[in-house]
């Protein structure tokens, strides 16, 4: 098959295809449609598992994917896998096999879609009008999709700009990929007014109606974006992102309970690693134990490699392990992490609460007492503290209160409630910690101590800055960034009064030598906390502004 | 609602039919043309069963949860002629298509309008007399799709529908929202012409 696009001939005969379907009699009569299209090439896989070995060992030009694989992933989580990790090149086309019963499933995947999908049954007239479509849009977007892929992303979006202007037949692609372009750039309140231009055209988008949803949460308006989020979930109920934006809007809005319902519905809808790992971690703020264990060990089922992505996935699992009292599964998955995590010096302190815990069960082998492993587990700590993320401090706290190490427990939820003192999901994981143990009156009095009084310093500090007091309260900003490195609030105050005083007429050079000091912290914490990058952002502008470059 | 009942009746006569071409056939297989005849008329059952069950899921689909549709910037042309594409298996010898449309884009879903439309020519197909006429233009803000033919009873060649076909397209249509309007479709018999309109929005 031969098909003009773009002035670009677009030979299909020589296309690789992969087709991926779990029954024998549907994969036979498939292969047959493409062998009248003369696509000669196909590749036949049954399972996600076999399609992704695939798709790492060779570059195809077409997926043809059946969504309902039989147990296992299914078609969308597949594709979603595949994107994460960066299998799917961009000149590789997805076409998505649906029944019936499953294409609103299909239709509904706003965010990561396919490139197209056919309903079966289908003729092979019918798969060819789709591949055209699919290889169409392709070659409208490859200009686009090719800048964003070397970094030139002011030129992608100039040249979305242009495709999305010219209203053609592909112009709504171009907004969506011009809408997620603008929110990745932090271009906040363009993404919102693309988005309102598309939905003043057509209001039935759902693309558009959720990216507006991004946009509003993006700039800070969180009520508009619950308000618009919602709207989309009743209009779109099986729109799956929705799902997983309300459950990070009541997140933020610290409704642990709603954030939980929303994100099982997400998790029910398509169970990917991510979505099983945001619900195991709600659902333990929400001291749902045995729901939280059940979506930790689904994430790792639901992951073709058997590795965690991050320390705080593993340091979450393993304390789910830990507590089931499951501790050779714990140690066979820290080993299995070694090659991976051996080199950061945040994985000596998960191994460190791993011995602790072995030396209290007496499972290592070491002949030291308990206090050998308390000891070792709090010097690790005391050194990384500042960037170890909350999984692996939660997994050094629930090893505390395990072994008896009540002083060193309190000094973690110290640490944690500072960190956290306006984070409900966070600080509802520490409760989870000691929830129901003969501590828990003590430690929740301490947590609700911490937290208290550093609140009370962050108004205090708000008070005077309300004073515009900017000079000396930049002192008390750092003592508090200081007692709680991991604190967003108190980074953002900092960051705030920063920017005031370097919009200031003189701007003098111990401060811009006070703020290039304090920039690679904060860009630290930004790894760790994604919302703060607008203040790295915001902050290395000013100071490019200040120095007169 | 769904005359479950009837659907299943008309199915089981489909595959009874299905069933004794295919016998037909493998009894002819020294009559080559003979064979191919009784397989063409199989293929022809085969694909009414596909277009009865498709047509009782979305019916059913619409009745139990609502059905949702995912428009998309479609061209119409296409979405007429994969139209008359799928429907050329079911029209008798003496009937033909004249398809006529503008050069327009407009949001729509695709699959779902592709069975209004097979639902729309099907019922054409089954009483036309000549020509079905079957255009797609811009309208009210909308876009509206017709099929128009003049009509008799086809006693001795058509076969009996179920009478799902224009339910089936009325769900379709109302499911196009947008801007606050809702999309419809209805049959008309005057003198002698059918038509089907479909509006969406």
């Amino acid at each position: 098959m031969r098909i003009f696009q773009n002035d670009v001939l677009v030979d299909t005969s020589n296309y690789k295809v992969l087709l991926v379907e779990d029954m024998a009699p549907m994969r036979a009569v498939i292969r047959e449609q493409l062998a009248v299209l003369e696509i000669g090439y196909v590749s036949q896989v049954v399972t996600g598992h076999e399609a992704l070995a695939s798709l790492r060992r060779h570059k195809f030009d077409l997926v043809l994917c059946d969504y309902n694989l039989g147990p296992g992933m299914n078609g969308q989580q597949l594709l979603e896998t595949a994107k994460a990790r960066g299998l799917l090149p961009a000149t590789t086309l997805w076409l998505m096999v649906t029944a019936e019963s499953s294409r609103d499933l299909v239709c509904s995947a706003a965010e990561i879609s396919p490139d197209d999908y056919v309903v079966k049954p289908f003729s092979a007239k019918t798969l060819q009008a789709r591949l055209s479509r699919a290889i169409a849009k392709r070659e409208a977007l490859r200009a686009i999709k090719q800048a964003e892929a070397v970094g030139q992303l002011d030129k992608a979006i100039e040249l979305a700009i242009g495709l999305y202007r010219e209203k053609g037949p592909f112009h709504m692609d171009a907004a969506k990929q011009l809408g997620a372009l603008f929110l990745r750039e932090h271009r906040n309140l363009e993404a919102e007014t693309l988005y309102k231009d598309v939905l003043s055209t057509r209001d039935d988008l759902a693309f558009a109606q959720l990216g507006l949803a991004r946009a509003l949460k993006a700039k800070g308006d969180i009520a508009g974006a619950a308000f618009v989020a919602m709207r989309t979930k009743e209009i779109h109920p099986e729109l799956v992102g929705a799902y997983d934006l309300l459950a990070e809007i009541y997140e933020e809005q610290n409704n642990i309970q709603a954030s939980l319902e929303l994100a099982k519905e997400g998790v029910a809808a398509v169970p990917s690693a991510k979505r099983q790992l945001t619900l195991g971690k709600i659902a333990m703020a929400a001291g749902e134990l045995d729901t939280a264990a059940e979506a930790f060990s689904k994430s790792r089922i639901a992951k073709t490699s058997s590795n965690h992505k991050t320390l705080s996935d593993l340091a979450l699992h393993i304390q789910t392990l830990i507590r089931s009292d499951s501790l050779m599964q714990a140690h066979t998955l820290v080993e299995q992490h070694l090659g991976l995590f051996g080199l950061d010096p945040v994985f000596d302190l998960v191994n460190a609460a791993l011995q602790a815990v072995g030396v209290h069960e007496g499972v290592s082998d070491g002949l030291s007492r308990d206090l050998v492993g308390v000891k070792t587990l709090e010097n690790y700590y005391n050194r990384v503290a500042k960037l170890a993320p909350v999984g692996v401090k939660l997994l050094c706290l629930s090893v505390t209160i395990k072994i008896g190490a009540i002083p060193q427990a309190e000094k973690i939820i110290n640490d944690m409630a500072v960190n956290a003192h306006a984070d409900e999901v966070s600080l509802g994981l520490v409760r989870s910690c000691y929830a129901g143990t003969a501590q828990e009156p003590v430690l929740e009095a301490g947590l609700l101590s911490a937290k208290n009084a550093f609140s009370k310093k962050i108004q205090t500090l708000m008070r005077r800055m309300l004073e515009q007091d900017y000079g000396p309260v930049l002192d008390a900003a750092d003592e508090l960034v200081k007692e709680a490195p991991q604190n967003a609030s108190a980074h953002v105050l900092k960051t705030h009064i920063l920017l005031k005083l370097l919009k200031a007429s003189a701007v003098s050079d111990s401060l811009l030598l006070r703020v290039s000091a304090y920039l690679p912290d904060l860009k630290a914490q930004a790894q760790l906390k994604p919302a703060l990058m607008k203040q790295v952002t915001d902050l290395t502008s000013a100071v490019t502004e200040a120095r007169g470059f | 609602m769904l005359n479950t009942f009837a659907l299943i009746h008309d199915l089981k006569n489909r595959l009874a039919i299905l069933d004794s071409e295919l016998e037909k056939a493998q009894f002819n297989l020294s009559n080559p043309d003979s064979a191919q005849a009784h397989l063409r008329k199989a293929k022809l059952q085969s694909a009414y069963l596909t277009q009865s069950l498709t047509r009782g899921l979305v019916l059913n689909k619409s009745q139990v949860n609502g059905l949702r549709c995912t428009p998309a910037y479609e061209d119409l042309s296409t979405v007429l002629q994969e139209a008359v594409d799928a429907a050329t298996i079911f029209l008798p010898d003496d009937v033909l298509i004249e398809e006529s449309c503008e050069p327009v884009w407009h949001f729509l879903d695709r699959e779902y309008v592709g069975i209004a439309l097979a639902c729309a020519l099907d019922n054409a197909a089954r009483y036309a007399v000549g020509h079905i006429q079957l255009s797609a233009k811009v309208a009210d803000g909308g876009v509206l799709f017709e099929v128009s033919n003049c009509y008799q009873s086809r006693a001795t060649t058509a076969s009996g529908g179920t009478g799902v076909g224009l339910k089936v397209s009325q769900a379709i249509a109302r499911a196009h929202k947008a801007n606050g309007r809702q999309g419809d479709a209805s049959l008309e018999l005057l003198e002698g012409r059918a038509t089907f309109r479909m509006w969406l929005p």
